[in-house]
C-alpha cells in the first residue's frame, strides 16, 4: 500500500469501517510512514474539533418574531384534516380550488351520489390525484396580462400554466 | 418539562400544548440555525429567514410528525429540504454575489472569523479559535453534498443512518460522502496542525 491508497482509507480506518485485512495494512504502513501519520493525526484533530465548533443563536428579534410566528401558526386550523368522505365543499378546500373549476373536471373526478348530495371519497381523490401527477407536464410560459388567471389549456397532453 | 423526551413534547404539542413546542423551538433553535448558517455559507440573515420557515412549517405540519421517527431527524429533514431550496434559488444566488463583493476590502475586520454569526453575539456565542474558524472557513468551501453528510454526522451527531434519511440518500452514500469531505478537509487544514510534522 503506498501512501496515496493510504490516505483514500484513512477516514474510514479512523472510524473502524475498514474490513479486517485492510485496517491491518493500514496500520503496517502507518507504523513506518511518518508523514502518514501527521495526516492521521490532522484527520483526528480535525474530528475532535468538529465536536466542539460552536453553536450560532439567532438575534433576538428572530427569536421573537418566530415566536409569534409559530403561535399564529398553531392557532390556524390546519387544512390538510378532511374525513374518509369529502362534501363538494371539502373537496375544493382539499384541492384548493373552487366549485366551477370542480365542475368543469367532473367527468374525471371520482365521486358518487347519496341522497342528493354529490360525495367524493378521500381515498379515490387520492389515487386520481396520483393517476394526474403522472400525466401532467408542465410548460411555463411567460406572464400575461392577465397573469393571475390559469388556462387549462390541453398542450401536449398535459397542462400549460400561465405563472 | 425540561427531562421529557422530544417525542413526547411534540405528541403533547399535537395535543393542543403550545407550550411544548416552545421548549422544543428552545432546545433547537442554536443547533437548527447554526446548521443553516454553515450550509448557507454563513448568510446570517438568510439564515434567520430560513430559520422563521422551518419552524412555522413544522408547527403548521405537527399532525403529520409520527413519533416513530426521533424529533430531531424530522427537524432537521425539514430544515435541510428548505435549505437547499434556497441554495437552488435565485435569492441565494443574489446573496452570494453581494457577499463575495463585501470579501473584496482586505484589512481589520473583513477575516472570515470577524463576518462569522458569532461575532455577532458575544453574549451568546463561545470565543471562537482561530483554528474553529479556520474549520468553519473549510467546511463552508466544501461541496453541498459532502458538507451537509458532513456537519450531519461530524457536527451534530447524526448517525450515518439518521443522516441518510435526513438526505434522503442510501447510508452508503452518506457514509462515502462524509469520508469524502473528511479527506478534503484534511487536504486543505494539514497546514493548520503543524505541531504533527514532529511525529516521526
Amino acid at each position: 500500500m503506498n501512501c496515496e491508497e493510504m490516505l483514500q482509507r484513512l477516514s474510514e480506518f479512523l472510524d473502524g469501517e475498514l474490513p479486517p485485512a485492510q485496517e491491518k495494512e493500514v496500520r503496517a504502513h502507518l507504523d513506518g510512514c511518518p508523514r502518514c501519520r501527521h495526516e492521521q493525526g490532522v484527520l483526528e484533530r480535525i474530528t475532535t474539533e468538529s465536536c466542539g465548533l460552536p453553536l450560532y443563536a439567532p438575534g433576538d428579534a428572530t427569536i421573537l418574531s418566530i415566536s409569534r410566528a409559530i403561535h399564529e401558526a398553531d392557532r390556524t386550523p390546519p387544512r390538510t384534516e378532511f374525513g374518509p368522505v369529502l362534501t363538494l365543499d371539502d373537496l375544493c378546500e382539499y384541492l384548493r380550488t373552487d366549485r366551477t373549476t370542480i365542475g368543469r373536471h367532473l367527468s374525471e373526478i371520482p365521486c358518487f351520489e347519496l341522497g342528493g348530495q354529490l360525495l367524493f371519497r378521500r381515498k379515490s381523490i387520492e389515487e386520481w390525484i396520483e393517476q394526474k401527477e403522472k400525466s401532467v407536464t408542465f410548460q411555463v410560459t411567460a406572464p400575461t396580462a392577465d397573469s393571475t388567471v390559469l388556462p387549462e389549456d390541453a398542450a401536449m397532453g398535459g397542462v400549460r400554466w400561465t405563472l | 418539562m425540561s427531562g421529557i423526551p422530544d417525542e413526547e413534547l411534540m405528541m403533547r404539542f399535537q395535543q393542543g400544548s403550545a407550550h411544548a413546542f416552545e421548549l422544543l423551538f428552545e432546545k433547537y433553535r442554536c443547533p437548527v440555525f447554526t446548521f443553516l448558517c454553515r450550509m448557507l455559507g454563513q448568510q446570517r440573515a438568510a439564515a434567520e429567514d430560513l430559520l422563521q420557515e422551518v419552524f412555522v412549517r413544522v408547527a403548521k405540519a405537527k399532525e403529520l410528525y409520527e413519533p416513530r421517527a426521533r424529533f430531531s431527524t424530522w427537524l432537521f429533514t425539514v430544515a435541510r429540504n428548505h435549505c437547499i431550496n434556497f441554495i437552488r434559488s435565485r435569492r441565494y444566488l443574489q446573496n452570494s454575489v453581494s457577499l463575495s463583493m463585501d470579501e473584496a476590502p482586505e484589512g481589520p475586520g473583513s477575516s472570515l472569523a470577524d463576518r462569522l454569526p458569532g461575532a455577532e453575539d458575544g453574549a451568546t456565542a463561545v470565543a471562537r479559535s482561530d483554528l474553529q474558524a479556520e474549520l468553519e472557513h473549510a467546511i463552508c468551501a466544501l461541496p453541498t453534498a459532502y458538507r451537509e453528510a458532513f456537519l450531519l454526522h461530524a457536527v451534530e451527531g447524526f448517525s450515518h443512518e439518521e443522516a441518510a434519511r435526513i438526505l434522503d440518500l442510501k447510508p452508503a452514500t452518506v457514509r462515502t460522502h462524509f469520508h469524502r469531505a473528511r479527506g478534503m478537509l484534511r487536504e486543505s487544514m494539514k497546514g493548520t496542525f503543524p505541531e504533527y510534522g514532529g511525529q516521526e
